[in-house]
């Protein structure tokens, strides 16, 4: 088993009487980047911020690499970096005179230790240039270059990659994934961008209305949801003839998209037999079948979904 | 406590980098230089003495006398006259010369006219020997108390005991001047039978203690003291130009620093929240108090930074256009019942840091504010309208609406150089219970904000 770097225990808070977060309890571990999901209002941000001391907590405890933040918090946010909600740094100061700040504030972090993160966040050509002249893309690899500086043990980011382009999103992907398991960083990252995460994360824990619902891996998040059943799209020239001739699979498993798209759902151990079946009858009766393939970018999506959907979809 | 002093570097490199603060600390540097050029620029009497008298002024008397012809005219003009060929304008001639005219007025006896010749020689002469000896021997007669006549005939005796000749305009001489004026109100109020109580009280003691001081200068021959009337001076044109008129004039700029020090003081806090700057603040592995106490040092370090730069403008600024004239100068002042020499630079950097009590407290409460409500806005607006318009406010709970709970507020406290010289709107103003008031008003401000910075959520 790995180490235990980030452990939420019991936690509890309330705004007034109005309870935010109920008995959250889980761990992350050095070398994996976990996901944070929940839809907006469950909680999350709310979570990370008392992880990292900008709220107070009203019950239960957080420990970091064995440290309680209520006991010792100096020493618990010292094995700490993040980046909650926006990257918003000092506008006026260039990027190397933000991460000096930062790096004032926290112990034995020199000039190189400074240079080495800028190259590593791929910020070393703009380093000097003014924040406030930054894209939000730069501003967030510039909160992660911070995040980094004193070789933080758990690296918690909040949404980060809202607003960034699909480019960056995967720079910060492979950034993020580096650091976990080459590094050895346990990774924390919330998200509602369910298909991101998927690509992004070891294991999943899912918040709706300020509880837990699980922690799970990503397969078994998937199969726990979707169970034995798989989801093939088909594309045709004519979906109404099409679907007649798909005898093998009962009505409510297939449907019809629009005029050229169907889709259908077949048990794993069946999969070959009608799939290819599919296929052959299609062909054989003069359907022109142009794409037949399992639905790839629904998995994580219909998981959170299928999970979250007791909420109601009210915000509570 | 090295963590803590990066920290403050930190605050500091940020106000640095920020042009707004230069701007400000520019304008207000700029503002001492041209002041002080102001100061200098404005006209003033010379050397603090003139007389009204003139021969020009006895010509045109006599003229006006014998054109008008009221009842006495032949006798003024002739003592017109007399004055005008002995060059009377001022002194003890003048003086000696006013006594003997009224000495003249009446039909003379013998005495008289004796003591009508003895003045008229001693003037001619210019022997001002004979005529101070004339008065000690006159004051035989009318004083009968050995004691009062010691007090009148003190200022006589010292000059004639130290053989020091009363020139008019001459500092040694208004010194002698004044401290036999105070010795005889000083025996008077001794000897009233209206006790000595509140202002009467205090007046006696200031009487006493210029008399110490005048005592010392007299023996130190000490020509000029260091004093804070810059204000008086500025208000009179009564003044000689040197480093310490200009030090004094200019502590009336300090509440310009006062204005900086707000803009700061209100932005400290409530700037990283509106930038949101904050989160990435708080989470470091630093306590809250810590920021919060670093930000409030590095406030109050600006405030003494840029008032000990005030001070060394002005010195620099007096100093250059008086040609370091009475630079070696010392205050001297009562304490214990000794007197006390304290050097210039000490006593006047002692009134600078007296008149930065006001900006240093309206700091901390824009400092509050701006920990509380977040917004730079309110801290910065509140604490300018709390500095400007305190006195008035003062004002007018004192004299126009007569409350006294007026007392306990921070505005009726501030000024606490009057306070201690008795000068308090309100009866009974004591310097301790000024400084009271302000400690606890400041201890609610911190812990306030306090309260606002560190306990709340963010």
């Amino acid at each position: 088993m790995a180490t235990s770097i980030l452990q939420i225990e019991n936690l509890n808070k309330y705004f007034g009487k109005r309870q935010i977060l109920h008995d959250i309890s889980f761990e992350t571990y050095a070398g994996e980047v976990f996901g944070f999901l929940g839809p907006n209002g469950a909680g999350k941000t709310t979570t990370i911020k008392i992880a990292v001391g900008l709220l107070s907590l009203d019950e239960g405890d957080i420990k970091i690499n064995g440290i309680s933040i209520k006991k010792d918090f100096e020493g618990a946010i010292a094995h700490v970096g993040g980046i909650v909600e926006n990257p918003e740094l000092y506008k006026h100061m260039s990027g190397m005179q933000n991460l000096k700040q930062y790096a004032r504030m926290r112990n034995g972090i020199d000039q190189k230790r400074i240079d080495e993160v800028v190259e590593l966040v791929g910020l070393k050509n703009r380093i000097n240039d003014r924040v406030g002249k930054y894209s939000l893309g730069m501003r967030q690899r510039l909160g992660v270059a911070q995040a980094l500086l004193h070789h933080p043990k758990l690296l918690i980011l909040d949404e980060p990659t809202n607003g960034l382009d699909p480019a960056g999103i995967k720079g910060l992907r492979d950034i993020l994934k580096n650091l976990a398991h080459e590094e050895n960083i346990s990774v924390l990252v919330s998200s509602h961008l369910m298909s991101e995460m998927e690509l992004m994360c070891d294991r999943v824990g899912i918040i709706t209305n300020g509880k837990l619902i699980g922690v799970k891996t990503v397969e078994e998040l998937i199969s726990s949801v979707a169970g034995d059943m798989l989801t093939y799209k088909i594309k045709v020239d004519n979906s109404e003839k099409a679907i007649a001739l798909m005898d093998n699979v009962s009505d409510e498993n297939k449907k019809i998209i629009d005029e050229t798209h169907i889709e259908i759902i077949v048990g794993k151990e069946m999969v070959d037999e009608i799939v290819s079946g599919i296929a052959y009858k299609l062909v054989t009766n003069g359907v022109r079948l142009s794409m037949l393939c399992p639905s790839e970018n629904r998995k994580l999506e219909d998981a959170f979904m299928e999970i979250t959907k007791n909420g109601g979809g009210q915000i509570a | 406590m090295l963590k803590f002093l990066r920290l403050m570097k930190n605050e500091f490199i940020k106000l640095s980098l920020k042009l707004s603060t230069w701007i400000m600390i520019i304008i207000v540097l700029a503002l001492c230089i041209g002041y002080s050029v102001l100061c200098y620029a404005i006209p003033r009497y010379n050397a603090g003495y003139y007389t009204v008298n003139s021969a020009s002024g006895y010509k045109s008397e006599i003229e006006y006398l014998e054109d008008v012809k009221p009842d006495d005219w032949k006798e003024q003009v002739e003592n017109y006259q007399f004055l005008l060929d002995n060059q009377i304008y001022d002194g003890w001639r003048y003086g000696a010369a006013q006594e003997m005219f009224s000495l003249k007025t009446d039909n003379a006896d013998k005495e008289t006219a004796e003591k009508i010749g003895l003045i008229r020689k001693a003037i001619e002469n210019n022997d001002w020997k004979m005529y101070y000896q004339y008065r000690i021997d006159e004051n035989k007669a009318i004083y009968t108390d050995e004691e009062e006549r010691e007090v009148q005939n003190w200022g006589y005796k010292y000059c004639l005991d130290n053989n020091i000749e009363p020139i008019a305009g001459e500092w040694k001489t208004e010194v002698i001047d004044e401290l036999a004026q105070a010795k005889i109100s000083a025996y008077q109020a001794e000897n009233s039978p209206i006790p000595l109580k509140g202002d009467a009280e205090r007046e006696y003691s200031t009487l006493k203690d210029r008399i110490k001081v005048n005592e010392y200068r007299l023996e130190n021959n000490i020509e000029y003291i260091v004093e804070d009337d810059g204000l008086s001076a500025l208000l009179t044109g009564d003044f000689t130009f040197n480093i310490w008129i200009m030090l004094s004039m200019g502590v009336q700029l300090v509440s310009t620093i006062g204005l900086i020090v707000i803009i700061i003081a209100g932005g400290i806090v409530a700037s990283e929240f509106s930038a949101g700057t904050i989160k990435f603040l708080l989470i470091n592995p630093v306590t809250r108090g810590k920021i919060l106490v670093s930000k409030y040092a590095v406030v109050i370090s600006i405030s003494f930074i840029l008032l000990l730069l005030m001070y060394i403008i002005f010195g620099f600024m007096g100093g250059i256009l008086s040609g370091f004239k009475d630079i070696g100068a010392s205050n001297l002042s009562v304490r214990n019942g000794k007197v006390v020499e304290v050097s210039g630079f000490l006593f006047m950097a002692k009134t600078y840091l007296l008149a930065s009590i006001n900006m240093i407290v309206m700091a901390t409460l824009a400092f509050t504010i701006s920990s509380l409500m977040r917004s730079s806005a309110v801290a910065i607006g509140v604490s300018m309208f709390a500095m400007m318009g305190g006195s008035l406010i003062d004002t007018i709970l004192s004299q126009a609406l007569k409350v006294d709970w007026g007392r306990y507020l921070i505005f009726s406290n501030i000024d606490i150089v009057n306070i201690s010289q008795g000068n308090s709107l309100y009866e009974g103003q004591t310097l301790g219970f000024a400084i009271a008031v302000i400690v606890v008003h400041m201890v609610i401000f911190l812990l306030t904000a306090w309260d606002g910075f560190v306990r709340r959520e963010v």
